[in-house]
């Protein structure tokens, strides 16, 4: 089963704006790799140029990426605002 | 939010947070719980299974009134290798005792009914709030702040989780680690009661808990899953962050290839895919722990790294409920004195130190030295699976003894690094 049909099980209260935020430039491509295997709603990718790609749409609030990211590949991260966000009920 | 004041505001209504609060309120000190989910529970996933102990202390008749999944009465623990697993099954009814049962639960359903609880001991809950920041003025908490409102206590209890934003901004927890940090991915299928226990050999009620090393991270530091609750099956997977990319492999796609496994897949077969969730578990052990408490604030649960993971048991609810009471029990025998400094909230680590809670941290602290070896992960299910081909293969050709095979399967371990190996694991846990 792909990702996003799991993910697609799962109730989210979207909100528009990012809780996470890129740096901009070229990542180290290591370390770029790492957020992509890591995520585990595998919100990151990589373009043909070595960017950061990425969709906070199904994020699950881990913060692995910040974990492995902040300061560096991400400048911002936060919980999402109010009660935005993922909405477990059988977790 | 009003300009109330309150005696104490406790950041987080999981486990530890509530388990704080429901202590405070029945003593009588103005709590307020502030939670950033719409509900208690809904941001909170766990593995799966709660040892009741300190619940129990907290809660006596808990079993009576929680949302419990099952009764855990079976326990599997698996080396996994690519071709099969080698397994141990214990199973025990009643196991636990009437002290020190264990119970599969969810958290949204269970997180919920621990607030409402304290709402019952007149602990105030508001929901759907994100806690932004600290209000520290001299050097001393003072209270949170979230937007534009601000709430003042005369102490905080952080209980914020794994990730505590505000433990790090307030500088008592340290940068978090990738070595010391673990990402947990999981899938709840529904499969129905009476499947479940047929599939599982479960009488009405009880539960099975299953560990797994070896494959389902890919050789990668971490394991594997598997825990029934009444009406569906948890299976997922934890992975060290920093040894993520070991195999190759994501962590979406080592949980995809886990639950497809042969090992998995026909004990989920029709079943149907409810949720998907992940959350860090805090595994460095006593040696990340932060600084426990500040001038009027106290650290609790997974913010304060309090989890045990020893392969065959993963504990973390049961020491946030423990923190959160005796946090709760810190400030009541201080309050009178109204003296909230470091000096005096020192208690709370005391409390800990003469609780479970220090003292079999401090037991296991090698624990994660142990599984940082790659031997436990890689050659033991190896191991594990040649001893019992020796065992079980009947071939007319390799006709020396038992304990020759059994040698011949260690040496291709390396006899050294399974003897440091095993005398670590047996130190450990
Ligand atoms: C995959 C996995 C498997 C596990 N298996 C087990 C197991 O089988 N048995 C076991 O005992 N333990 C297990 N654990 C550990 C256990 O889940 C945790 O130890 C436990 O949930 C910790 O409780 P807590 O109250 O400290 O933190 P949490 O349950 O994380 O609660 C923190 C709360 O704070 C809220 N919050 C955070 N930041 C803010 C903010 N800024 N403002 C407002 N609210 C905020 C969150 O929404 C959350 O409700 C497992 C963990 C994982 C990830
Ligand atoms: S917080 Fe977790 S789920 Fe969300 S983007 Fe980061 S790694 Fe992925």
């Amino acid at each position: 089963m792909r990702i996003e049909d799991k993910l697609g099980k799962t109730r989210f209260k979207v909100r528009e704006e990012s809780h996470i935020r890129l740096a901009p430039g070229v990542p180290e491509r290591r370390r770029a790799e790492k957020l992509c295997l890591a995520c585990p709603a595998g919100l990151y990718s990589l373009d043909g140029d070595g960017r950061l790609l990425f969709s906070h749409l199904g994020c699950l609030e881990c913060g692995t990426c910040r974990l492995l990211g902040w300061n560096r590949e991400l400048e911002a991260w936060d919980y999402p605002v109010c009660d935005f966000g993922v909405q477990y009920r059988n977790s | 939010m009003s300009v109330d004041k309150f005696d104490v505001i406790v950041v987080g209504g999981g486990p530890a947070g509530s388990a704080a609060a429901y202590t405070l309120a029945k003593a009588g000190v103005k709590v307020a719980v502030v939670e950033r989910g719409e509900r208690c529970g809904c941001k909170n996933m766990t593995g799966g299974r709660l040892y009741g102990h300190s619940l129990k202390r907290l809660i006596p008749d808990y079993e009576q009134r929680a949302p419990l999944e099952r009764r855990i009465t079976k326990e599997r623990v698996s080396f996994v290798t690519r071709r099969g697993a080698t397994s141990l099954e214990f199973s025990c009814r009643g196991l636990g005792g009437k002290q020190a049962a264990s119970y599969s639960v969810v958290r949204a359903k269970f997180d919920d009914w621990l607030a409402r609880e304290a709402e019952a001991q007149g602990a105030f809950y508001i929901n759907g709030i994100r806690v932004d920041d600290l209000v520290v003025r001299n050097g001393k908490v003072c209270g949170i702040a979230a937007g534009e409102d601000s709430l003042e206590a005369d102490v905080v209890i952080l209980a914020d989780g794994a990730n505590s934003l505000l433990g790090q901004k307030l500088g008592l927890v340290k940068p978090l680690q990738p070595k010391e940090f673990a990402v947990g991915a999981k899938e709840v299928i529904r499969l129905g009661r009476g499947t479940i226990e047929e599939r599982f050999s479960l009488s009405g009620g009880e539960g099975c808990a299953w560990m797994f090393v070896g494959e389902p991270t890919g050789g990668g530091m971490g394991g594997g899953f598997l825990y029934t609750n009444e009406d569906s099956v948890a299976v997922g997977i934890v992975a060290t962050v920093s040894d993520v990319g070991y195999s190759g492999k994501s962590v979406a796609g080592l949980l995809d290839d886990f639950v497809s496994s042969p090992l998995i897949a026909p004990l989920i077969e029709g079943g149907e895919l409810c949720e998907y969730s992940a959350h860090l578990v805090p595994e460095g052990g006593l040696k990340m722990m932060p600084q426990l408490y500040g001038h009027g604030v106290m650290l609790c649960g997974d913010a304060a790294a309090m989890v045990m993971n020893l392969g065959y048991v993963v504990r973390g609810m049961d020491l946030a409920i423990e923190s959160g009471r005796l946090a709760a029990e810190t400030y009541i025998e201080l309050a009178a004195r109204h003296d909230f400094r470091p000096e005096a909230l020192r208690l709370y680590r005391k409390k800990l130190e003469s609780s479970f809670v220090l003292r079999e941290m401090r037991r296991h602290r090698g624990a994660p030295k142990a599984f940082a070896s790659r031997g436990v992960f890689t050659r033991l299910p190896v191991l594990a699976e040649d001893v019992m081909k020796a065992m079980f293969t009947v071939d007319g050709v390799n006709t020396s003894g038992l304990p020759v095979k059994v040698l011949a399967a260690a040496k291709k371990y390396g006899f050294g690094q399974l003897a440091r190996d095993m005398l670590r694991l047996l130190t450990s846990v």
